[in-house]
Parts: C-alpha cells; sequence; structure tokens
C-alpha cells in the first residue's frame, strides 16, 4: 500500500512548474479590489443616500477604466482585454497526444462567455492553464498584460463535482468563507458580511451550519457558487458547472448566475463558462466559442445577440435561439468530422 | 401479546451464548475440581479482593499509562510522517524502503532490541506500544494523504494558499476518516503491546499480574486479569465508536 502511491505527481500541491514568478503570485491589485467590494448592490450609492466618499471615488475610477458593461456584449473587442489565451499547446507527457493545439481567444471584461465542446476534448485542461494551476506546454495566457504562471488572485473556479470540490468536514458558512482565509485587508465583520452576501445570493441563507453531506446535489453546486462569488473575483470561470445537478436545479442555478452577473456588472465580473450543452451556453453567454475535437482549437467563434433579461421559457423558444443552436450542432458536426479523422490519426502513433 | 414476547426473546438472544458459557464454566469449575479451572465464582472473588482497589492502582494505572502515552506518540509520529510521506514525493522517496522494511516486522520481535536500547523500564513499554501504533496509523494516513481529491486542492491554490496551509487545511481533514481508521486498529494493537511488554522482567502492569498469577498458580488471579483485559479493551473500543461518530459524522455522508 506505501508503495503505490510514489508515481503522483509530486506538484499537485505545489505550484506550476519551474517558471513561477518569485513572488508567487502577480501582482494583486488592491485599489480595483477595494472597488469591488464597494460596489456591490448591498452598499450601491442611492440617491439622498449617504455613501462614503472613498466608495463613490473607487468605483467611479472603475467604471472609468471599465466604462462597458454587459449591455454592449455584442461590442467587438476594443482596447485591451482583460484575458487574452494565445496559441496554448499541451502535452502531458513528452510522448502524449497532444490536447490542446494552439487555442487562442480572448475575453473582455463583462464578457461572459461560454466555451463549448464535445465531452473529453480538454476543456478542463485549457480551463486548468487558464487559471494557472496548469503549466501549458506551448503559449501563454495573459491577464491584463500580466503572463499567468500561478492562480491569480483575481479568479475564481467553479468546478464540475461539488462532491469533489467542497470540503465536506466544514459546515457550508465556513466552505463560503474559506477564500477569505488568505484575506488580510478585510475584517471580521467584512469577512461574514461577505459570506452573509454570498450564501443569499445563492438562496441558502438558513443553512449555514449545515455541512455539504447533508444537502442535495444542487444545494451543494450552489454552495460552491457562493464560495467563489464570496471571493468576489473579477473573472469567474465555471468548469461544467451543472453537469452534475438534474434538470429543474440546472435551470434555477442559470438564472442565478445571471443575477450575479448583473448585481456584479458595476464592477465587471467576467464570466468564463466551459459547458458541453449548447443550449445552457447559448441561454447564457453573450459569446460562444465552439471548440473542436480532441486535440482542442477554437472551431468557430459567434456572438449571442438575444434580448435581455433572458427567460428560461421565452429566450430559449426565440427564432434566434434556435437558429444559433443549429449553427452551432453543424459547426460542432463538421468539427466532429475533420476531429475524427485526425483523433484517428493520433490514437495510432 | 406473542409479538412482544418475541422481541423480547429477540432481545436477550445476544446475551444467551455468554451467559450459557458463564453457567458451564461456574458448573464445570466446580463438578471438575480441576486446578485449572477454577469456578467462576472464585475468580470474582479474586477480581473483588485484588482489583477493588489494591491492584487498580499498582497495575491498572501504570498499564493504562503507559498504554496513553505509547498509543498518542505512535499515532502523533504515523500521523505526521503520514501525511508528509502522502503529500511529498521527495519524502515518500527518501523514507519508504525503510519503514516499508521495519513494517514487515512482527512488532512483538522488537521486545528485546527496545529492552537493550532502553533497558526494562517504563521507556521500553513505551516504545514497543509506540511501535506497534506507528505503522498502521502511517499507512492509513499515507493513503488518507494521497486520495485527497486534486479538486480539493486545486480549490486552495486558487485561493492563494501556501503548500503548508493547504496540507493542514486540506490534505489533512480529508485524510480524516482513513486516519481513524487507522487509529481504530491501532487500539488493540497498543492494547496486545502492553500486556506483551510487561511480560518481559515486568515490575507492574496487567501483563506482570497476569504472569505472576500463572507462575504461582494463582489459577483465579489469571482468569481475573483476562476479564479485566476483555473489559478495557471493550471499553476503549466503545469509547473510541463514539468519539469517532462525533467528529467524523460528516465523512458518513460524503
Amino acid at each position: 500500500m506505501l508503495g503505490a502511491a510514489t508515481e503522483r505527481s509530486p506538484d499537485r500541491i505545489g505550484k506550476v512548474g519551474a517558471r513561477t514568478s518569485p513572488a508567487g503570485r502577480p501582482t494583486p491589485v488592491s485599489a480595483t479590489d477595494s472597488s469591488l467590494v464597494k460596489s456591490t448592490p448591498g452598499d450601491r450609492p442611492m440617491p439622498g443616500k449617504a455613501v462614503p466618499t472613498e466608495g463613490l471615488t473607487s468605483m467611479t475610477t472603475d467604471l472609468q477604466q471599465h466604462p462597458t458593461g454587459r449591455s454592449s456584449a455584442v461590442q467587438t473587442p476594443s482596447g485591451s482585454p482583460i484575458l487574452r489565451v494565445d496559441e496554448l499547446r499541451k502535452r502531458y507527457s513528452d510522448d502524449g497526444p497532444l490536447v490542446c493545439d494552439g487555442l487562442s481567444f480572448s475575453v473582455d471584461q463583462g464578457d461572459f462567455v461560454a466555451i463549448v465542446g464535445p465531452s473529453g476534448c480538454g476543456k478542463s485542461t485549457m480551463l486548468r492553464m487558464i487559471c494557472g494551476l496548469l503549466e501549458p506546454s506551448a503559449g501563454e495566457v495573459r491577464l491584463r498584460d500580466q503572463k499567468i504562471v500561478s492562480p491569480p488572485p483575481e479568479m475564481a473556479l467553479v468546478f464540475q463535482d461539488y462532491t469533489r470540490s467542497l470540503y465536506p468536514w466544514l459546515s457550508v458558512e465556513r466552505n463560503v468563507r474559506f477564500p477569505l482565509a488568505k484575506r488580510r485587508d478585510l475584517s471580521k465583520e467584512e469577512k461574514a458580511a461577505r459570506v452573509a452576501e454570498a450564501i443569499e445570493t445563492v438562496g441558502l441563507t438558513g443553512f449555514e451550519s449545515y455541512h455539504p453531506g447533508q444537502l442535495s446535489g444542487g444545494m451543494q453546486q450552489r454552495v460552491a457558487i457562493a464560495r467563489a462569488l464570496a471571493f468576489r473575483p473579477r473573472i469567474l470561470l465555471l468548469d461544467e458547472p451543472f453537469a452534475s445537478v438534474d434538470a429543474l436545479t440546472k435551470e434555477g442555478l442559470e438564472d442565478t448566475l445571471l443575477d450575479v452577473q448583473k448585481q456584479f456588472a458595476d464592477s465587471g465580473m467576467t464570466m468564463l463558462l466551459v459547458t458541453h450543452d449548447i443550449d445552457e451556453a447559448i441561454y447564457l453567454a453573450d459569446r460562444i466559442l465552439v471548440l473542436s475535437k480532441p486535440p482542442c482549437a477554437v472551431a468557430e467563434e459567434l456572438v449571442v445577440d438575444l434580448p435581455g433579461p433572458r427567460s428560461q421559457v421565452e429566450t430559449r423558444s426565440l427564432p434566434e435561439f434556435l437558429r444559433i443552436r443549429a449553427h452551432i450542432h453543424d459547426v460542432m458536426g463538421l468539427s466532429a468530422q475533420r476531429g475524427g479523422t485526425r483523433g484517428a490519426a493520433r490514437s495510432t502513433a | 401479546m406473542t409479538a412482544r414476547f418475541s422481541s423480547l426473546g429477540l432481545r436477550l438472544l445476544p446475551l444467551a451464548l455468554p451467559i450459557a458459557l458463564l453457567v458451564a464454566w461456574e458448573y464445570f469449575g466446580r463438578t471438575l475440581g480441576n486446578v485449572y479451572l477454577p469456578p467462576l465464582s472464585s475468580v470474582f472473588q479474586t477480581l473483588k479482593d485484588d482489583w477493588f482497589f489494591d491492584h487498580t492502582l499498582s497495575d491498572l494505572l501504570p498499564s493504562l499509562q503507559r498504554f496513553v502515552v505509547g498509543y498518542l506518540l505512535g499515532s502523533t509520529i504515523g500521523i505526521g510522517l503520514g501525511i508528509a510521506i502522502g503529500s511529498s514525493r521527495r519524502v515518500a522517496q527518501f523514507l519508504e524502503p525503510t519503514l516499508e522494511f521495519l513494517r514487515a516486522l512482527p512488532a512483538v520481535a522488537i521486545i528485546p532490541v527496545a529492552v537493550l536500547i532502553f533497558g526494562l523500564g517504563g521507556g521500553m513499554r513505551v516504545a514497543v506500544i509506540v511501535f506497534g501504533v506507528l505503522f498502521p496509523v502511517l499507512v492509513n494516513t499515507t493513503v488518507g494523504a494521497r486520495s485527497c481529491r486534486q479538486e480539493r486542492i486545486d480549490v486552495a491554490r486558487m485561493y492563494g494558499l501556501s503548500r503548508l496551509q493547504i496540507i493542514r487545511r486540506v490534505v489533512l481533514p480529508s485524510a480524516l476518516p482513513m486516519i481513524s481508521a487507522g487509529l481504530r486498529v491501532a487500539l488493540p494493537i497498543a492494547l496486545i503491546m502492553m500486556v506483551v511488554s510487561e511480560l518481559v522482567g515486568g515490575q507492574n502492569g496487567i501483563g506482570f499480574y497476569l504472569l505472576t498469577g500463572q507462575s504461582l498458580f494463582n489459577i483465579p488471579a489469571m482468569f481475573a486479569a483476562l476479564f479485566i483485559l476483555g473489559v478495557l479493551g471493550n471499553v476503549i473500543n466503545a469509547g473510541y465508536a463514539k468519539l469517532e461518530r462525533r467528529w467524523l459524522f460528516w465523512a458518513n455522508n460524503v
């Protein structure tokens, strides 16, 4: 039993690879961070309501920096995008198959981008590289022109499998508070307020003292989302977040996500959703990247021009929705054929 | 009426065999008159005379003391080493061959060596218990630490926790159910090592009392010691099960 385990990677706990910068993490943007804190819906400036000047100024600068919100989702990328993925390639071992083959795309501040692709096409690998958990074999990911070498403090990731990513020994409240453990800049009260707000956003108020094992699957995934929200990331990465919950719960969680994006729109929360569910991608996103079969690359990029606010019943029956869906099916069918021959060639190699 | 009666019968069923055995013991002890099978009542008489409370203080207490110290020390070392091996490949490569070799040794075989190193005092007996406890805890902790889901580690890395913090706040708690299983297995082993260590050049302890009873042909005393050990083992196991249910309730439905 003792002998079996040495095969694990030595670095599964450590930072990625040797290229980690000495400081460990890219410079945190404390100013924008604090503006994030100030511009939450709870203490958004209201007419006639006294607001601390400090909060106002930092929010204004924030708005100046990122004047475009979600409303202008159809816009073409202007200026420098918040996230730029450049020719990303990954091979797990030198003679192993290519998992990602030259992935390139960029994401603007406040965008909701969905990435769809057939299952097993390397979506999760891509996401792990984007958030700095996995070192790419070639290419790079830049966050505001800073190369990502380790998980940046502005990103949060929601995993597909809540049973694996939640901490079952912690209560809901302590799971959600977990990301704030390292935040010395926040007082105890601020942390408590953030946690309460995040839990309320996902509709779990009253379940704070429960443990994950005592909740249903959908509720556990809500905890996972709340945990990411409590961190107040500028970029929220979602790896098939609703793949393991039932259809009805999924619709509820999708709308929660849209609400969250709306709530945090002022501070420009950028969403990057990886999914194999085409309908989900169209329903949620402003822009969709369609990936090819493995090794994955961007096969097509399209803009979703659906009116908001979106609704589960109406939006999904719009002709435009159906048109986009048919189109993506087309693209994926095409890329499936191409990828099929490529995949076959690779598997013999 | 019948239903209630049969449910009462069902509840008594587990007690039937022990009672029958004890009755048979008393019966054959009286009728056979064999020195090696004293009647149960004389064993109980010895229990009452010796263990309320002279020998409880002079033998049971020192035994328990060594048991507790040895068990805690062995568990602590086992958990520490196990976490280190389970979370670092380098530590694993460095330590595993040695530990693998030591683990294969029957724990009691260590006694003569321990006598040479520690003499015949309490230190030797504690060391023997430590050696017996160490490996089941170590192996389980290693496996538990290694089975920690990558996603759990990734979450902590995303939020900027350092390697040590991840080990303390994620890997260790993840391994707790496995560690606890190891600790449970180690309990009876610690008990065995406690008794065995007292059979060698002992000055006190339950094992010493047991051996004295045997060598002085005080057979009731010998059986009384077995009674004490049986009760002790059961109390310890039940107590541990209770603690485990309270502390690891979250592990049942994960």
